[in-house]
């Protein structure tokens, strides 16, 4: 028993256009599939990226907050790490005048020469990795004299705010200049997506 | 029968084969055809509504952070500048106000919101005294550093000459290493650098008068931080429809934010700083509450304009609330014009965004076209309200 080869006309070969014509509707179903994929996908890298950067600005925002609570005495008593080191560095910028001016790095306390790289951030300026997104904060310090304000303090003590008899010298608040930069990177490594937002704000303590 | 075989094997289909067939096909393009459309549907509505919430989230972002700046004087921290009027407040609604040229589809009313503020440049320069005169920091302080009356010209490192060419006369500066301004009445860029002269401003009215006479060079380091601002800036956010596509020629409603220098006759726009923050808005609301939040007032409120929408409505509506839950020192916003500064006011500002197309598929019936709207909401405290210095 030996199989008969087909024949031109052959009924089994009639099935082919059949298969051609699946074939070309499954490709062009494809190229309509990727096609449509691809710019979903960018619309979701779109809106994860605006996501991503007011993230970072909340970021760079913690920072602020940060800095008004710790730059309070009656707060930096208790502080630890990163706070202590900002308590340190006040001190140091109000014993020398001739360093006002200069932004210094609250962790390196050296002047400041823009944001580090996200891992060597602080452990307790950086929160959580959460979907493999690190982020975190970096301050720098900038003492900007006194408030040019006359007769009046903010007090010395907890809960004081009375117009104060005296000179500006010897009453006006300090004034600080506390900027915060935020980053967020996404994943690890050389080609990791990284946001920065930077944010200064002027803040005034009590005199010390 | 070997024959046989053979022709039935190349007969080919019948005609009722055939018709089945077709018919079978037919079926499932028609069903494909529906997956297809469907899908493509829900392809550009999502689309449309994750762009027209990127562009809310992108406005809202600019407008927390411009509001957080509102009523920050730079030049004179603790008094509010002269010129000042009940005209042109330096903090204001003007609630429910006509959107010129708004079409059926389009917001027929939106709120617009007033602040007044010194408006930082987005760069730092620092100190680069050169010449004669020029000394080190430690020379600085131990001279004790002796006023000269010609001593009005500073040279400042901008980093890029794009940023030097930045500024400009009208501007004004504080040395970072001693709170002190200066008015800058000529700006000579080159390179990288600006070289300005101080003086007397010319609007200290508007602008605050800052420290008298002009800054003394032997008093500030070498190398310490400037910040430029613009003094005595109005900002205005509002719906206005602008012509930024040739199908739509009525345009489309956007929320533009406008600027300019403050007056105490009225709001006077820059054209020039004109910017649009998003487009496609189909509401823009703004609420004051002085009570933590528990009552936001102008909500459901349909007053419109200065006189009756601010002044005897919103405005109104605050001091009614302040009069049975202000401090004893916050009973009224009368007769304070920066009284934004003194009494802590939650500002809400409601945006609501639109897709850019309508559809079907976000009307209220299978024929029915409309837009997709999304609404966000910001509540802030901005920094400067509530925190007086006086």
């Amino acid at each position: 028993m030996t199989r008969k080869p087909p024949t031109p006309g052959d009924g089994s070969q009639t099935g082919g256009i059949t298969i051609l014509v699946a074939l070309i509707l499954l490709v062009l179903l494809t190229v309509a599939a990727a096609g449509m994929s691809r710019n979903s996908f960018r619309e979701i890298v779109n809106s994860g990226t605006v996501r991503q950067g007011s993230q970072v600005r909340n970021v760079a925002d913690a920072g602020i907050e940060w800095s008004i609570y710790w730059l309070d005495i009656q707060n930096s008593t208790n502080a630890a790490d990163t706070a202590l080191k900002m308590r340190t560095l006040k001190q140091t910028l109000l014993q020398n005048d001739t360093l006002a001016g200069f932004a210094y790095d609250v962790n390196t306390q050296a002047q400041y020469s823009g944001p580090p790289s996200v891992s060597t951030l602080q452990p307790d300026n950086t929160y959580p990795v959460v979907n493999d997104t690190t982020q975190g904060f970096s301050i720098a310090l900038t003492r900007m004299g006194k408030l040019p304000i006359t007769d009046i303090s903010q007090g010395v003590t907890q809960g004081t705010f009375t117009p104060a008899q005296g000179s500006e010298s010897k009453l006006a608040p300090d004034l600080w200049a506390v900027r915060s930069d935020g980053q967020l990177q996404v994943g690890t490594g050389t080609f990791a997506p990284g946001f920065i937002h930077s944010k200064e704000a002027w803040i005034s303590t009590p005199v010390q | 029968m070997a024959t046989d075989r053979a022709r039935r094997r190349i007969r080919g289909f019948s005609l009722v084969e055939l018709l089945v067939a077709m018919l079978f096909t037919g079926l499932l393009m028609a069903g494909m055809a529906r997956v297809y459309q469907s899908s493509l549907s829900s392809f550009y509505t999502s689309g449309e509504v994750l762009s027209s919430f990127r562009r809310n989230r992108a406005a809202t972002d600019m407008l927390y952070e411009d509001l957080n700046s509102a009523s920050m004087y730079l030049t004179s921290l603790s008094a509010a500048p002269t010129d000042l009027s009940e005209t042109n407040p330096p903090f204001y609604i003007i609630p429910n106000q006509p959107v010129a040229g708004a079409g059926a589809d389009d917001p027929a009313t939106a709120d617009q919101i007033f602040f007044y503020m010194d408006l930082p440049l987005p760069f730092e320069g620092s100190y680069a005294p050169s010449g004669a005169g020029a000394r080190s920091a430690t020379e600085i302080i131990q001279a004790g550093g002796a006023l000269l009356a010609s001593d009005n010209s500073f040279t400042i490192e901008c980093g890029d000459a794009l940023y030097a060419n930045q500024v400009k006369p009208g501007m004004s500066m504080i040395f970072k290493d001693q709170w002190e301004t200066g008015y800058i009445v000529t700006a000579t860029p080159s390179g990288s650098q600006v070289t300005v002269t101080l003086g007397q401003p010319a609007s200290a009215q508007i602008s605050g008068l800052g420290a008298s006479g002009a800054p003394s060079k032997n008093k500030h380091i070498t190398g310490s931080g400037i910040l430029f601002y613009r003094p005595g800036q109005m900002v205005r956010y509002s719906v206005k429809m602008k012509n930024l596509d040739p199908q739509i020629p009525a345009g489309i409603p956007c929320l533009v934010r406008d600027q300019g220098i403050y007056s105490p006759a009225g709001f006077v726009a820059d054209a020039t700083q004109e910017s649009v923050i998003t487009e496609n808005v189909s509401g823009f609301k703004v609420y004051l509450s002085v009570d933590s939040g528990k009552n936001w007032e102008g909500w459901g409120k349909t007053y419109a304009g200065f006189s009756s929408g601010w002044t005897n409505g919103l405005r109104a509506d605050v001091n009614a609330r302040l009069a049975t839950v202000g401090r004893t020192d916050y009973k009224t916003t009368n007769g304070v014009l920066d009284w934004f500064r003194i009494v802590p006011t939650l500002v809400r500002v409601d945006l609501k965004t639109r897709t850019a197309t309508k559809r079907t598929e976000y009307g209220s019936s299978p024929t029915a076209q409309a837009y997709q709207d999304m609404l966000q909401t910001v509540v802030i405290v901005p920094r400067h309200s509530g925190l007086p210095l006086s």
